[in-house]
């Protein structure tokens, strides 16, 4: 009997003193509510909007430069010598709504913009970040060319949801369905083809190759226009944007280097009006370099 | 009789283990790698602690990403570059007070050696640290101050910011814990 109550004994202050291991499990909690950060590195993948907000208080200027086309010949550096220009200031109002204000130089376009994203990955298990984008554009430039000058045919506006999921820590894809709509049909050689409502499906990834450089890459085949159902591959009045490159991360900047067949970098642009072929070699350099100031 | 007798004494040692723990969430970890060209100093206010005051036995842990920087780019690239958060979500530090024995509940301050493993970024580390330990009437507070190298746990600094970033890093750890 004593020898029973001995070994009970041993058993029970063997369990009254704990040992390390199970103190640490002690600590742990089950309900794990970890939210998924940096699926891209930049607020664009390259000419799309990327789910990545700018966070709160947060001025982030992107400048981006598109150069002429590769097949423009040795006389013009393969492009080199021509260059548009868009400079963009977006603001965190708070970590998920950002505004912008942006100008291009290609068609002389101001626009602004309101991002916000909806949804992170993780948040209760969910398997995706969902953002949107809104963004309505002032040609500056239509109303001198346009016959009937009303201010409001010099606007056009685009929505777009993007649903993004980080597969894991280096691979990243996002699609976007976007609507164009616009007020006016300007006369620019794309005027004879884009309609009042353009419906494209951007799709976009990231690959990490390291861990401040990733490769990029973006596809945005227009669907349909008005309610005509547009082929992505077997038509004939309208070029898919698509975009290679890389982003390098220095701290403070981001920089995309990248080769695009669209040379405009608004959204309504690259979305609807893309003209450079890849086959052609009408295909632009270009970069989009990040800067963001912090005013906490 | 006695038998009955030193039954209840066995029980009571399983229903008294519950008491010798004492245990926060809340406790705080800051952390600075600051240089002349870079303010680096986040804190975490979320930090788990347990002490089991039978023995000494002590066990720290924590969210790499509960981190809070003053600036949110920092914080990004301090979860994405180099503690790799989703990778490595949690540092732990599993140890014991050395000198336990000598511990009282005195309410004055009393020095105290800790020796145990941290564990961050996938890499286990034997570490050594001397802290300050305080009782009050129904908790015990402990603190620490020491330095630790971030290329010991695999965590390296490009060469385009080794001026930014200190590599070697000091933790400061407070945490008040309370009976469980």
């Amino acid at each position: 009997m004593n020898r029973i109550i001995v070994f009970l004994s041993c058993i029970c202050f063997s369990f009254s003193s704990f040992s390390q291991e199970d103190l640490l499990s002690f600590l742990n909690d089950d309900n794990e509510n970890v939210l998924t950060f940096s699926i891209f590195k930049s607020t664009k993948i390259i000419n799309l909007q990327s789910v990545e907000q700018t966070n709160k208080n947060e001025l982030n200027f992107v400048i981006s430069h598109r150069f002429g086309a590769l097949n423009s010949g040795i006389e013009n550096l393969y492009g080199l010598d021509y260059g548009s220009i868009r400079m963009s200031f977006d603001y965190g109002i708070t970590d998920d709504i950002t505004v912008g204000l942006a100008r291009s130089s290609s068609y002389k376009v101001i626009d602004a913009s309101v991002k916000g994203r909806l949804i992170t990955q993780g948040k209760n298990n969910f398997p995706f970040t969902i953002a949107m984008y809104s963004a309505v554009f002032y040609d500056t430039l239509s109303s001198l060319l346009a016959t009937e000058d009303m201010l409001k045919n010099d606007f056009s506006f685009t929505h777009q949801l993007m649903i993004a999921r980080k597969v894991n820590s280096n691979l990243s894809l996002q699609i976007s369905p976007s609507l164009t709509s616009y007020n006016f049909l300007s006369p620019y050689p794309w005027s004879l083809l884009v309609n009042e409502k353009m419906y494209s499906l951007g799709i976009g990834g990231r690959y990490k190759v390291s861990r401040s450089v990733s490769l990029n890459s973006e596809w945005i085949p227009i669907f349909m226009t008005n309610s005509n159902v547009i082929h992505p591959f077997k038509n004939k009045d309208f070029i898919n944007s698509f975009s290679v490159g890389c982003d390098i991360e220095t701290g403070g900047h981001v920089f995309q280097l990248f080769l695009t067949n669209s040379e405009t970098m608004f959204e309504r642009g690259f979305l609807n009006e893309t003209l450079g072929s890849w086959k052609s070699g009408g295909v632009h350099f270009g970069f989009n370099i990040s800067r963001p100031f912090n005013f906490n | 009789m006695k038998n009955y007798f030193l039954i209840f004494i066995m029980f009571l040692s399983v229903l008294s283990f519950s008491q010798e723990k004492f245990i926060t969430r809340n406790g705080k970890v800051t952390f600075n790698a600051s240089t002349p060209l870079e303010v680096i100093a986040p804190v975490n206010n979320y930090v788990s602690c347990i002490l089991d005051t039978e023995n000494g036995n002590l066990v720290f842990q924590l969210k790499m990403i509960s981190f809070k920087f003053e600036k949110a780019l920092m914080e990004e690239h301090f979860n994405e570059k180099y503690v790799e958060s989703d990778k490595f979500p949690k540092s732990t530090f599993v140890g014991q007070i050395q000198n336990w024995d000598d511990f009282t509940w005195n309410g004055i301050e009393q020095d105290v050696v800790v020796k145990g493993k941290i564990t961050m970024h996938g890499i286990e580390k034997e570490i050594i640290v001397k802290g300050v330990i305080e009782t009050s009437k129904s908790t015990i507070s402990l603190s620490s101050s020491f330095d630790i190298i971030i290329l010991d746990f695999g965590i390296k600094i490009p060469r385009l910011v080794r001026d930014k970033i200190s590599e070697t890093v000091k933790v400061e750890v407070n945490v008040t814990l309370i009976q469980k």
